[in-house]
């Protein structure tokens, strides 16, 4: 039954003489002027929805709970809250069309009002979202146990819903495929709109103009090995040229790429170059290992894990000793099994596993027994930071070492920094300061302190 | 009287080291950083450094190389530690750099005292200090 938070959100929105204090646009709310005319913007949509009285009848508005999704991720949901809400933002987004509407009425609870669609096609349009999302989260969720509501009518101002678990609505859909003629599926006519919908989805994916994917590359940025004094892997990482000739490496060149689509294709690509660029020097007889960066949605979603892992095993057998997975955007809090799933999923394919992490993250207790080899994390910090850079420096190695992990450090751009980083107890460090990232790895080369110093007294 | 010139970033323990060796009546200089260090070895007559590896902004080792470069005769202790996994390894490496002696961090009285004791022979320091 609706919540009676929800039920007065939605009652405001019914009542034509509302005053206008219960609008969004008026609760005092500081927003930027944009922010204010898509809030009236919406706001004049969900009421020309809602004044038609056969919206309710023809059982358009839904709503979607992921209280399941809140209780399996446990402990983990606060940490997870922000990444679960905007991950569902963007799933809804991508699946709904122009003139649908949709907003979140509180923690993990959304409310969807289709403009067009039938009721069977909206079901089945929320429930694939509700599908994507918990399988991003939580892999291979009980599908029993997510229900969609549908709002069939309103009584003293408050709406009437009827709950159908995702199951069943995903097992009528495929009971309804099975039961129309081979002809009829192969491309004949009368396609369900939902099926519309959710086919409509192919062309909203390519929202990254083939420019901007140009712009991302990959570079090779060496990283010394600190106890054994040798540069022996090299980090491939995403690098994001601006038309200005500047550029950003890592994770910050990813942020403008929303759509898990185009992660999934850069991740791709880049594995499959740095394969081919690795199998060229293994023929040359270089003998060195590559990391090679995967984000958390690529792996998460089982299409794109799926192409991903094809990729995978494709790699020669005699490749495979020389490669590192480094996983990227992975939210903290991913639970324990979750992790291990993940990781194993593609250790078959390489030497070690390791994870991007805040430097200042305090615990990986979650991480131990995952498979994963270590943690990377990069530093940011300027000469008047890198006192309090230390400090977090001591604490991150100290704390993966409690977890049983090597630990990564990018972004040594100082003497002072490598030597902190090596008393920390770090096992590999990288940056400008140990070398520049290049277009292609280099070969393996034995580095001591007194080259790192001596380099240092050259300049 | 020498003067020992103290490099290390943190106040307590370049109070704690002025204190032992004020009492062995050595003048003590202070530097937070290696930059500071190396400007105040420029400016000053300095017969002993006691130099911290690990400081932001200016290491330790990379300063060790620096006076070791530009007066070879300078007597040089380095000193590291406190709490890190691997900060003795590091004063290997600076010993391997020019530093005369090392000390690892904690360290007693004594044992600083003896280490300059080597470092200043013609200096008297107390009976208990002098190594054995």
């Amino acid at each position: 039954m609706l919540g009676l938070s929800l039920g007065e959100k939605l009652r405001n929105w019914f009542v034509e003489e509302e005053p206008a204090a219960t609008s969004p646009s008026a609760r005092g709310v500081v927003t930027h002027d944009a922010d204010i005319e898509r809030m009236r913007d919406l706001e004049r949509r969900l009421k020309a929805l809602l004044s038609q009285p056969q919206l309710l009848s023809a059982g358009r508005i839904h709503m979607l709970n992921f209280d399941s999704l809140r209780a399996s991720l446990g402990s983990s949901w606060d940490e997870l809250r922000d990444r679960v809400h905007s991950s569902a933002d963007r799933i809804i987004s991508r699946q709904i069309g122009d003139k649908d509407v949709q907003f979140r009425s509180g923690d993990g609870e959304y409310i969807i009002v289709f403009a067009t669609l039938s009721r069977a096609a909206a079901s089945l349009v929320c429930a694939k979202i509700a599908e994507e999302l918990y399988r991003l989260f939580l892999g291979d969720p009980k599908l029993a146990d997510i229900t969609v509501s549908t709002a069939v009518g309103a009584v003293d101002g408050k709406l009437m819903f009827e709950h159908a678990s995702v199951a069943d609505l995903l097992s009528a859909v495929e009971q309804t495929v099975e039961t129309r003629g081979p002809a009829e599926r192969a491309g004949g006519p009368a396609a369900p709109p939902a099926s519309a919908a959710i086919g409509a989805e192919e062309a909203r994916r390519l929202k990254l103009s083939q420019l901007e994917m140009a712009q991302i590359g990959t570079m090779y940025r060496p990283l010394w090995d600190v106890g054994r004094q040798v540069i022996s892997t090299y980090m491939c990482t995403p690098v994001r040229r601006f038309p200005d000739g500047t550029s950003v490496e890592g994770m910050m060149a990813l942020s403008a790429i929303t759509e898990p689509q185009q992660l999934a294709k850069v991740d791709i690509d880049t594995l499959a170059d740095t394969v081919e660029i690795l199998d060229e020097l293994f023929r040359n007889k270089f003998r060195l290992m590559v990391s090679v960066p995967v984000c958390f949605e690529t792996l998460a979603a089982r299409r794109s894990r799926q192409e991903y892992l094809a990729i995978c095993q494709s790699v020669p057998d005699y490749l495979r000793p020389f490669l590192v997975f480094e996983f990227l955007r992975f939210p903290a809090g991913v639970p324990n099994g979750r992790m291990s799933e993940l990781v194993n999923e593609v250790r078959p394919f390489c030497r070690w596993t390791f994870m991007r992490v805040e430097c200042r993250q305090q615990s990986f207790a979650s991480l131990s027994g995952t498979g994963l080899t270590g943690l990377t994390t990069m530093i940011a910090s300027d000469r008047g930071t890198e006192a309090r850079i230390m400090e977090d420096m001591n604490s991150f190695v100290a704390a993966a070492e409690r977890a049983s992990l090597k630990t990564c450090i990018v972004g040594i751009t100082s003497t002072s920094l490598a030597v902190a980083a090596r008393a920390a107890g770090a096992t590999l460090i990288a940056g400008d300061r140990i070398g520049r990232a290049g277009e292609i790895p280099q070969h393996m080369l034995r580095f001591g302190w007194q080259d790192l110093f001596l380099r240092e007294a050259v300049r | 009287m020498p003067t020992v010139l103290v490099i290390d970033d943190e106040d307590m323990v370049r109070l704690v080291l002025r204190q032992f060796l004020e009492r062995q009546s050595m003048t003590v200089i202070e530097a937070q950083d290696g930059e500071e260090g190396l400007r105040l070895l420029r400016a000053s007559t300095v017969d002993l450094v006691i130099c911290d590896l690990i400081m932001p902004r200016a290491d330790g080792i990379g300063t060790i190389m620096q006076i070791r470069r530009s007066m070879p005769g300078m007597k040089i202790i380095a000193i590291s530690g406190g709490g890190r996994s691997h900060a003795m390894e590091l004063l290997k490496v600076a010993e391997q750099m020019g530093a005369d002696h090392v000390l690892g961090k904690p360290f007693t009285r004594d044992q600083l005292l003896a280490m300059v004791a080597r470092c200043l022979p013609n200096h008297s320091i107390a009976r208990s200090a002098r190594p054995g």
